[in-house]
């Protein structure tokens, strides 16, 4: 059974009274342990189908279906918990900065209603998975951005996701950290079985979907080419 | 840089950030408002009766004086006139009482002139020589401001309550401010000296005479009537009654002015801290100017500019408003000075108060630029800002708040020697005390937020520990916003504790006075004791004889000036229990002065007089008296009896010698043990027959109330200063705290995006405003208490009241309830508009 399912989604916006459509009729499946990769020019639509994957945004036609369950039926608290089980990993961090990247990695945990010290114990966890055990107790500002990154990742992960919707992860980084946060966070999604959907314009990090959906003008067209680059060891960045 | 250039970018900025902008500048305005209100009030007091002397007096020079409510002889007036050097002397009569009209009462002073005062060329009675306004021979004229608040019209009868006589008087006009300029505000009735004489119970007799020398002869004719005075009369200048008041108001202008000077610091820091709101993006800013190469002076000239703008700005809407509060909030005329003084009620607006508040707006608005122009100056990395922990521009390093505690530290220990070795400094020990509290603000925060931390964990309490992430991250802003409860707690507690202690000494003071009788008669309205009447032997007799009354004493005395103080003078009769209050005695033993003075003789003297003179217990004083001057030994050092210039006990019977006088001021009674007071009370009044209108008949515990309400009046402008302070607080607080929710809006973004929910949101604002407020309320607390210490020993000092300190945990716990509720309301509406931030809003980034 499928994570997600986008079933001949399609969202249009009217801009300066000029419609727009942002997504035609795309279809999309991603399966537990699966990283898709949507790779498309700024303004191809990426961010929309992201938005629309996390229910934020409702189609004009057809569904998005997670679980089996349409997300156009879901009231605001069952959208809520429903992003809830998601994990989120943007080009921008918002970590918090003044606190300690262990505090960065709970702060969701701690929002689930995890007690604050279960909450730490399991994004140390986490953060121990993406190599940053030593530095659990430095603030952003003394983190590098491909470290940042991870404590993102560990963030995400900590809540046990069943989907990453990851939105230009390496955008902020160079090409030799963006490698080695892309493969650390699909060889996690791929060992934990949770799908990952990640919107790119850099074929580099495309590569390292098990699928990839060229998206032009709304239109999402699936490679039948791709062939996955092989893993490197996740080595600190 | 060109001015348009800097005009242009500070436009950017206003486009920019333009709620925030608006935050600081509503910050500014209030610091500024608040700190003019208070100089335009203080300065009000003296100012309104200044200009009426001013405009009575006109060009005279010299003063012949009574001292006392009596007078003198009318005939000194023809010695007066005869002296070579007098171009002109015109009598005056000046006498307390109360205007009785249909709507109401009034303290007025009555004023007795000649059409001859028209010649000294004063604004206010230049008007009533020959062919000017003309005054009935048996009616009065007064200002239509008095005459509005008795409901008293021309040709109407009214009532005057005037040396325990009631008197029907005629309105022959009423005045406007073109007749009679600046006296249309001030509580005046004017009449004709004859007619003053009649009503005032003083024939044959004046208060004063004015007199404007010949030109150059001022010198020759002080001292030609001085010889003419030979000791019973005073000589003073022609400014002697507002030297007088100030006297007088010096304890209430102490006072104020040390919480003046509290609410102008806290002004100023409000406008500080508003200011520091901006500059986490103005560092930024900066480090984006020098990031494309704008140097050093450039960035110092677009800092500089875009401060000096916004300061002239909110500083000059903070005056427009501190103008309104000073005509509403702050219009009282303070009571306990209205019975003695003719207070007006015009404003007098100097230009040191308009100066000194602008000023200090603009110094905050440009003080609170340093931090990003430090950042212009550096030579280090450009974009330093970035480099600190939190939030760009929001770091205070640990290093930097050590560094701050141990300057708060050094601080403190030096004041507390300089304030022990002289206590006199206590005043400079508040303001050490305000600056070291702000300086330890940042470590005591970082403290109290670590250990909010382990509770949180302990105790599993998850959206607190949020709540400290969060302040935590927005270091600056979190430590401005404490600063600013610290400090309005601060304020507050210190200002509400040193009053309530002063209140507390005064009361206790004006308790022992009262302690001597069950039952006292004096003049109608809040006279206190101070304004004599005259009662005949067969009313005393008849007092004596009512059922119930035990005792009948005659006290005397009243307001007498000596010099630039307006004495009380206590005369008391030999029978009384306590002559001398050991409550009130700083200096000799109370009980062997109270036998000296019931002796006869001798005197207890104020400790404010004492010090003017150089008196010791021992010594001798000697006062001008209308039977020549009376020299009395010093029995005692006393307190200022609860009345700024001081005060003089003495006894009835050389009292009554020296003045030549049997008028009582009161008349003591007490009862007999089983009288029921309120019969008595009845029967006491029935006695005094047709006398019984002009004179209140109280009971020990009415006339202490009276006095407290006179005190609470006179101490009104403490109040008003201390609720502002909370006012203007809560506002500031509300301020900061709406600019630092609003800004992090695309962060909760992320927050509804990753499906946290609204009312989660919600419960962490509330939290983390709680926990920053508390951590600043705490602070504010503790060094309010020694704040309001120093404020004690520093008023003891200055006024000569006694104010016991008393800790008041009840006030206390009820403002820190207070000023979180209020903040936390105030930024109630903009956190639940910003918990609503669509999730979306992560996305379009």
């Amino acid at each position: 059974m499928s994570a997600l399912e986008l079933d001949a989604v399609a969202k249009r916006y009217t801009t300066g009274g000029e419609v727009v459509c942002a997504v035609d009729g795309a279809s999309l499946t991603i399966a537990p342990g699966e990283v898709v990769a949507l790779y498309g020019p700024s303004g191809s639509g990426k961010t929309t189908l992201l938005e629309l994957a996390a229910g934020t945004q409702r189609p004009d036609h057809g569904s998005v279906r997670f679980g089996g369950v349409d997300l156009a039926t879901l009231s605001a608290g069952e959208a809520a918990r429903y992003r809830r089980s998601l994990g989120f990993v943007f080009q921008r961090f918002y970590l918090h900065p003044g606190t300690s990247a262990l505090d960065n990695a709970a702060m969701k945990l701690l929002f689930a209603g995890w007690a604050p010290r279960r909450a730490k114990q399991q994004a140390l966890t986490w953060l121990r998975r993406v190599g940053l055990e030593q530095r659990a107790g430095h603030p952003p500002s003394k983190l590098s951005m491909g470290e940042q990154q991870r404590v993102v990742i560990a963030r995400a992960l900590a809540g046990e996701p069943a989907l990453i919707l990851a939105d230009e992860p390496t955008a902020s980084l160079d090409t030799e950290r963006g490698r080695a946060i892309l493969s650390l966070l699909a060889g996690i999604c791929r060992e934990r079985r949770v799908g990952m959907l990640l919107a790119t314009h850099d074929p580099d990090a495309a590569a390292f979907a098990d699928r990839v959906c060229d998206l032009r003008d709304g239109l999402l067209t699936e490679r039948a080419d791709h062939r996955p680059a092989a893993a490197p060891a996740p080595a600190r960045t | 840089m060109k001015l348009r250039t800097l005009i242009y970018l500070y436009g950017w900025r206003l486009r920019a950030h333009p709620f925030q902008e608006l935050l600081a500048g509503v910050g500014i305005a209030a610091g500024v408002a608040l700190l003019f209100a208070v100089q335009v009030a203080n300065t009000s007091v003296t100012g309104s009766v200044e200009q009426l002397y001013e405009g009575i007096g006109g060009n005279v020079e010299l003063q012949l004086t009574a001292g006392d409510e009596h007078g003198f002889p009318a005939s000194v007036l023809t010695r007066v006139r005869a002296l070579d050097d007098v171009a002109v002397a015109t009598p005056i009569i000046e006498r307390r009482a109360v205007l009785v009209g249909p709507r109401g009462r009034q303290q007025v002073a009555l004023v007795g002139i000649e059409p001859s005062l028209a010649q000294l060329g004063g604004r206010v009675t230049q008007n009533f020589g020959a062919g000017g306004l003309s005054i009935p021979a048996r009616g009065v004229v007064m200002p239509t401001g008095v005459a509005g608040a008795v409901g008293a019209e021309p040709a109407d009868e009214a009532v005057l309550l005037i040396a325990g006589r009631r008197r029907a008087i005629r309105v022959g006009a009423t005045l406007d401010r073109g007749q009679i300029g600046v006296a249309a505000d001030s509580p005046l009735v004017v009449t004709p000296l004859a007619n003053a004489q009649r009503l005032s119970d003083m024939p044959g007799a004046i208060s004063s005479i004015y007199i404007a020398a010949r030109a150059g002869r001022k010198e020759a004719l002080r001292r030609q009537l001085e010889t003419l005075a030979a000791g019973r009369l005073e000589v003073g200048a022609a400014d002697a009654p507002v030297q007088r008041l100030r006297v007088a108001t010096e304890a209430n202008d102490q006072s104020t002015a040390l919480f003046s000077i509290i609410s102008a610091l806290v002004g100023v820091l409000f406008a500080f801290n508003a200011m520091l709101l901006t500059v986490p993006d103005r560092r930024r800013f900066v480090a984006e100017l020098r990031t494309q190469g704008a140097g050093t002076g450039q960035v110092v000239a677009v800092l500089g500019f875009q401060a000096a703008t916004l300061g002239v700005v909110a500083s000059l809407a903070g005056l427009a408003f501190g103008d309104l509060l000073s005509r509403t909030v702050f219009h009282s005329v303070p009571g306990y000075l209205a019975f003695t003084f003719p207070i007006g009620t015009q404003r007098v607006v100097p230009f040191s108060a308009v100066a000194i508040a602008f000023a200090s707006g603009l110094l905050a608005a440009l003080l609170a630029t340093g931090r990003p122009l430090l950042d212009a100056f550096s030579h280090g990395d450009v974009e330093a800002a970035y480099e600190e922990d939190g939030e760009p521009g929001e770091g205070i390093s640990p290093r930097a708040r050590r560094r701050l505690l141990g300057g708060a530290l050094l601080l403190l220990a030096a004041t507390a020697a300089i304030v022990t070795a002289e206590p006199s400094t206590a005043i400079f020990g508040v303001l050490a005390l305000i600056v070291a509290t702000l300086l330890a603000m940042p470590a005591i925060f970082a403290a109290c937020m670590w250990l909010v931390d382990q509770v949180a964990t302990r105790l599993n309490l998850k959206l607190l520990t949020i709540a400290v992430m969060n302040a935590r991250a927005t270091m600056t802003r979190s430590v401005a916003v404490a600063a600013i409860a610290a400090v309005a707690v601060l304020g507050n507690v210190a200002i509400d504790g040193a009053r309530h202690d002063l209140v507390r000494g005064l009361h206790a003071g004006y308790a022992d006075h009262l302690g001597t009788a069950d039952v006292w008669i004096t003049t109608a309205g809040r006279s206190l004791t101070t304004d004599s009447f005259a009662l005949d032997d067969g009313t005393l007799a008849r007092l004596a004889g009512v059922p119930g009354v035990a005792a009948v004493r005659v006290y005397q005395g009243g307001m007498f000036d000596v010099g630039s103080r307006r004495i009380w003078m206590i005369a008391r009769p030999r029978a009384d229990r306590v002559i001398v209050p050991p409550s009130q005695t700083l200096e000799g033993d109370a009980a062997a002065a109270g036998e000296e003075v019931r002796r006869g003789g001798a005197v207890a003297v104020s400790e404010a007089i004492a010090k003017d003179r150089g008196l010791d217990v021992g010594g001798r004083l000697t006062l001008p008296a209308p039977a020549g001057p009376l020299t009395l030994r010093v029995a005692a050092i006393v307190t200022n009896l609860s009345w700024g210039p001081g005060g003089l006990i003495v006894n009835a019977d050389d009292y009554r010698r020296a003045w030549r006088t049997a008028d009582p001021s009161a008349i003591e009674l007490d009862l007999d043990p089983g009288a029921r007071p309120a019969a008595t009370i009845a029967a006491i009044g029935a006695a005094l027959g047709p006398q019984a209108q002009a004179l209140d008949v109280q009971s020990t515990a009415v006339l202490e109330a009276e006095f407290r309400s006179a005190l609470r009046d006179g101490l009104t402008r403490l109040s008003q200063i201390s609720t502002l302070l909370l006012v203007a607080s809560a506002l500031a607080l509300g301020v900061a705290l709406t600019a630092s929710v609003w800004d992090r809006r695309r962060l909760l973004a992320a927050y509804k995006l990753e499906g946290v929910r609204r009312r989660q949101i919600g419960g962490m604002l509330l939290l983390e405003g709680g926990a920053v407020l508390s951590v600043g309320c705490l602070v504010g607390l503790v060094a309010g208490t020694v704040g309001h210490l120093l404020g004690d020993r520093w008023l003891e000092l200055t006024t000569g009241f006694s104010a016991p300190f008393s800790v008041q945990l009840g006030h206390m716990t009820s403002l820190v309830v207070l000023v979180l509720a209020l903040a936390l309301a105030l930024v109630s509406v903009p956190g639940f508009l910003a918990a609503r931030v669509p999730p979306r809003l992560r996305f379009q980034e």
